[in-house]
């Protein structure tokens, strides 16, 4: 499949106010309020990955690490302060007809429909906007109120809607032109799991039928484990991880092992298989075990040998608990740097 | 591409319609607001008028009546540039990522969707209503040259007035919030209210050739009731202005676009 997204190096800074200093004078307080001094404070750094056609990728990261930006920068609503970005052979912030008109774009937190006016009439606006003709805005209008349950709100104003119908709403109305890429920018904030799965089998219909290319952020493990067959994950801007999500859970340097063991405990008996290993909890005849990835094998071997188990169950590690512990990793070796390592192992 | 642009500013039109009808206790009193409004400038002209000889300056009442439904036209014609004077809330709420990821100029569509054409509307019937009255009641020779050149110079001026307004409001893509700014430039609007050739010379040529007031009210009812024949000057003055405020205007917008930082999500 060709790539439909490129981006090398690709870099954002914004001017952020310097605060006065509350320990300074009337005067000194005066003239930094007339200057107004700024600093650069970089939202995206140093980013490159590229898109293959009809992928479904998730961006992962907690506020402020970059995911809007990304995602705007894609979609030519930002433009980069550095690095470059291409997207379907276009450079997004040029915003060219033939670009703009095969993205669809989808914002969680920010209506992009209009917000007084019913649904309907919000839908018949992108029929103009995007030259649909009437054939075929009557039948996908059909399709997204059958599948995305639309019907019953088509003439009531968009800011009577709930976040979960005003969220259906944006994405079908987002599709109508059948775009070749949609952008979604944290779609599941705010629903309920009901809506949120929902919207998850929807996109994943659609990407299965058309398709169209789904570059998805979210702070939400969930929402990448179900949907997205690759994930970047993104702090302070910079990618840590970017690879399949089966390889993300692969990465994982521990497995938990839950023994259960017909009689008491003897510890002696268990040997060094206990110093080889993290005992998380002991409690009676279970025992819940933190043992290295690579050993795992070898440990059960041995547990087997040395007590008569009743029970054991090798946990895999969620999806959660890995990137929380990526996150960690890249907090306590500085940043990027710890990035480019797990990157490179994976 | 431009059949287009029509189709999608009916459509815009017909959403501006259908937003003001909905909130129907508005749209009410818009229009009580529209023809107090001007009924307290009437009486208040002619109320001046009883204490001088029956002029003010050159200015007769019917001819100060028609000055306060020019107000009205200049307004009429400016609600379809709301957009603009819309444009620094929208930008400190990051509510210009709609139009920007769209096939459509970013700067059409921010027009269209604000544009008040019902406001727009009810406007321009007050003042056609108003002026018709006076020039029948009073006995006002307008010919239709008089008239066309007229609306021509109002139309100059109301677009390098909304062109200056739009280049204030793009001053919030790096300064943030200049709605005070804005403000003290609509202050200045006020002076479209009363006849400029009252006012002492450095004022009047500052209204005209700064910031053209000049051009949405005295003049093109001077030039309406004939009292200036040759319009040349003032579309002259008024052509310039507008190439000039194009130019800023336009190249500012680029280089705002390039600084648009999408505040919120």
């Amino acid at each position: 499949m060709p790539d439909v997204i490129s981006v090398r190096a690709l870099e954002k800074t914004f001017r952020t106010p310097v605060p006065a200093d509350p320990k300074s004078g009337p005067l000194r307080k005066l003239a930094h309020f007339i200057r107004n001094p700024s600093q650069p404070l970089t939202a995206v750094k140093d980013l490159s990955f590229v898109v293959p056609e009809g992928e479904v990728i998730g961006f992962l990261g907690a506020n402020g690490s970059g995911k809007s930006t990304t995602i705007k920068m894609l979609t030519g609503i930002l433009t980069p302060s550095a690095g470059q970005a291409e997207v379907l052979g276009f450079v997004p912030h040029r915003r060219q007809t033939e670009f703009t008109s095969q993205i669809g774009l989808v914002l969680g937190q920010k209506s992009l429909l209009w917000w007084n006016i019913p649904v309907l009439e919000s839908f018949k606006l992108y029929r103009d906007i995007y030259n649909i003709s009437s054939e075929d805005f009557e039948t996908r209008l059909e399709v997204f109120a059958d599948v995305l349950e639309l019907r019953s709100i088509m003439h009531v104003p968009v800011r009577k809607l709930s976040l979960g119908l005003r969220m259906r709403a944006e994405i079908a109305a987002s599709l109508l032109h059948r775009p070749r890429i949609i952008f979604l920018d944290e779609p599941t904030i705010g629903l309920d799991v009901r809506a949120r799965l929902k919207l998850k089998r929807f996109l994943l219909r659609v990407n299965q039928e058309t398709g169209v290319t789904i570059f998805l952020t979210t702070h939400n493990m969930f929402d990448v484990e179900d949907v997205c067959s690759r994930c970047v994950i993104l702090s302070k801007g910079s990618a840590l991880f970017d690879g399949a999500v089966s390889a993300l859970k692969a990465n994982e340097e521990h497995k938990r092992l839950d023994v259960e063991i017909f009689r008491t405990l003897d510890e002696a008996r268990l040997g060094n298989v206990l110093d080889r290993c993290e005992v998380l909890a002991k409690d009676g005849p279970v025992l819940r075990l933190k043992v290295p990835s690579g050993e795992a094998v070898s440990i059960i071997g041995e547990l087997y040998e040395s007590c008569e188990m009743a029970n054991l169950n090798v946990v895999p590690p969620t999806l959660e608990s890995i990137v929380e512990r990526l996150f960690e990793k890249d907090e306590s070796e500085g940043g990027a740097s710890a990035g480019q390592t797990l990157q490179a192992a994976v | 591409m431009l059949g287009k642009h029509f189709k999608l500013l009916f459509r815009f039109a017909t959403i501006s319609f259908r937003n003001m009808s909905e909130f129907r206790i508005d749209f009410i009193t818009s229009i009580l607001h529209n023809i107090i409004y001007q009924a307290i400038f009437i009486i208040f002209w002619k109320s001046i008028l009883g204490f001088t000889s029956g002029s003010l300056g050159e200015w007769t009442f019917p001819e100060l009546a028609i000055l306060s439904a020019f107000t009205l036209l200049s307004t009429a014609i400016m609600q379809w540039f709301a957009g603009l004077t819309a444009l620094s809330r929208k930008v400190l709420r990051g509510e210009i990522d709609k139009y920007l990821c769209k096939p459509i100029s970013p700067l059409f569509a921010l027009l269209a969707e604000e544009m008040r054409a019902l406001a727009s509307l009810q406007q321009l019937i007050s003042a056609i209503v108003i002026i018709g009255v006076i020039t029948v009641y009073f006995d006002v020779t307008v010919t239709l040259t008089s008239a066309l050149w007229s609306l021509l110079v109002l139309l100059i001026g109301c677009i390098s007035v909304v062109l200056i307004q739009g280049t204030l409001a793009l001053l919030a893509f790096w300064f943030g919030d200049v709605s005070r700014l804005q403000h003290l430039f609509l202050i200045t609007g006020e002076f479209e209210r009363y006849p400029l050739t009252l006012f002492p010379s450095w004022v009047q040529r500052m209204l005209t050739l700064i910031i053209p007031i000049g051009l949405i009210s005295t003049y093109p009812v001077l030039i309406f009731v004939g009292q200036v024949e040759i319009a040349t000057t003032y579309l002259l003055i008024g052509g310039a202005l507008l190439v000039l405020w194009c130019g800023i205007f336009s190249v500012t917008w680029r280089r705002a676009l390039r600084r648009y930082e999408s505040f919120g999500g």
